[in-house]
């Protein structure tokens, strides 16, 4: 089974946000775009770790994730079996369970 | 009469005759070019009349700028200027009235007066945080709106040591391109001062040097991250939200300072865009709004404060808009619901003003209350009662 794991401080930008490409340059449809889409199209199960980042505005989790099911097509069923966020401090385990809202959210609008 | 034949006659599947065609292919020529006469005239008239009305508002500008000023003759430029005097008090809290009546003058006075304007500070004995931040960014879209003017400081010496030391420590004579003279001013005061950060997106870069900034002045935050996500979030609405249409898209200011004694973080961020109840009736979350505000059942009914407590506290129901609007209740108000210590958001928007505190208890309260006078833009203000690095250790 193919894996692939993101950083999101590492490989993105330790200080994500924003919304949409004007609000700023680590904004959440690019993050969306560059890396969930292709990673997600080419493996079977991506690790998203979300450790290492000063912290995440609502505008960006909710675009870059919830963006999967409302804008990409993705079903909340298959991103709960594919897409795993990694959070091994206590700071960032709030962001791990809005995330999962956001997907939750996107999947009833 | 073959002629006359011939002109009538109609041409095949048109219904129109030679005769008719002719005369329609002359009037419209004639037709075009009256248009386009008139067109020409209505344009001239148009930019007549708008350069027409330009001169009126600048001079309607300058006179009032004129008249809320003083001339008087200043001994550091050795010439008659235009003179604007603070208050004794520059306070949102406890002086707000003068406060931004103050700022207003100072605004008006900017864009009516070219030359020979001086602003001063002299009688100046206090000034908050929060107003010194309002008068470095107003000085600031000064400068940044008319490149080419100069702006500088006159008899600096003579203002209150104090207040020279906080506006120094805010960048306000950097913003000036000022040189002043520190050794003379005291070496600390009760309050340190962060220098004023400057953007126009959701620049996360800037939020992290401002916590590295409290940080270096002693503080330990208790929720680093929440402050990070409540300014990014502040910044991503100013780009949505403050500034529909103007050059000064998405413009915000913000900086902090630390209380030495109490050990009071206030960490303060503005906008000077339409403000939160002007925008709501055009937002996407207007109908949530509506019920919620139905549901606080104050007699203010659509009083600002009500409407910034109900852009808070609405639930968003509206099908396919669930995702958006979320940012000023989770993260803004969020930073200080996240604390385990004692701490307060203030929001001053336009003429409204609401307030949300939580105890170290967890007890939770919100007031709200229409302010005095309009405040252009709006200013978020959050308090948190934080520990001092040592004392975080010791614990």
């Amino acid at each position: 089974m193919s894996k692939k794991v993101i950083d999101i401080g590492r490989d993105f930008s330790p200080v994500p946000a924003g919304r949409f490409k004007e609000d700023g340059p680590f904004n959440g449809r690019k993050f969306r775009q560059k890396f969930l889409v292709p990673a997600l199209a080419s493996f079977q199960e991506v690790y998203v770790d979300i450790d290492r980042t000063e912290g995440y505005g609502s505008s960006f989790l909710e675009e870059a994730f919830g963006g999967l099911i409302r804008e990409e097509g993705f079903t909340l069923e298959s991103l709960q079996d594919r897409l795993v966020i990694v959070s091994n401090q206590d700071r960032t385990k709030r962001y791990k369970r809005l995330i999962e809202k956001y997907l939750r959210d996107a999947a009833n609008e | 009469m073959s002629e006359i034949e011939l002109t009538t006659k109609p041409i095949a599947n048109t219904g129109i005759t030679h005769h008719k065609k002719l005369h329609y292919r002359m009037k419209t020529k004639a037709w075009k070019l009256q248009r386009l006469q008139a067109k020409r005239m209505r344009r001239t008239y148009a930019r007549r009349r708008h350069r027409r009305n330009q001169k009126r508002l600048q001079f309607s500008i300058e006179s009032h700028a004129r008249r809320i000023t003083r001339v008087e003759f200043n001994e550091g430029l050795n010439r008659y200027t235009h003179t604007l005097s603070s208050p004794r008090d520059l306070d949102l809290q406890d002086n707000y009235n003068a406060t931004i009546a103050f700022l207003n003058r100072v605004r008006q006075a900017i864009s009516g007066i070219q030359h020979g304007l001086v602003i001063d500070l002299k009688d100046l004995k206090v000034i908050s945080p929060a107003a010194a931040l309002l008068l470095v960014a107003e000085l600031d879209r000064w400068r940044e709106t008319t490149r080419t003017k100069r702006l500088n400081t006159v008899e600096a010496e003579k203002w209150d040591p104090n207040v020279t030391m906080q506006l120094h420590q805010l960048g306000f004579f950097d913003l000036l391109g000022a040189e002043i003279d520190t050794s003379a001013l005291p070496d600390s005061s009760q309050q340190a001062h962060i220098k004023f950060l400057r953007g126009h997106q959701s620049l996360g870069e800037a939020a992290r040097k401002l916590r590295m900034s409290i940080e270096d002045l002693g503080l330990t935050l208790s929720e680093p991250g929440a402050l990070y996500d409540g300014l990014v979030e502040a910044m991503t609405n100013v780009r949505h939200h403050a500034y529909p249409s103007s050059r000064h898209q998405g413009r915000w200011w913000m900086s902090a300072s630390v209380d030495k004694g109490t050990n009071q973080l206030t960490v303060m961020f503005l906008d000077h865009g339409q403000g939160i109840p002007t925008s709501l009736p055009r937002s996407r979350i207007w109908p949530d709004v509506n019920s919620a505000i139905s549901k606080i059942g104050s007699l203010g009914g659509m009083d600002h404060g009500n409407l910034i407590k109900a852009a808070i506290t609405a639930k968003r129901t509206r099908t396919g808009d669930l995702h958006r609007g979320n940012g000023l209740r989770d993260d803004i108000q969020g930073y200080v619901e996240k604390q385990s210590v004692n701490g307060a958001l203030r929001i001053y928007s336009n003429y409204g003003y609401y307030k949300f505190t939580k105890e170290e208890d967890n007890r939770e309260a919100s007031i709200t209350k229409r302010l005095p006078r309009h405040l252009q833009g709006t200013f978020l203000e959050w308090r948190i009662m934080e520990r001092r690095q040592d004392e975080q250790k010791s614990h």
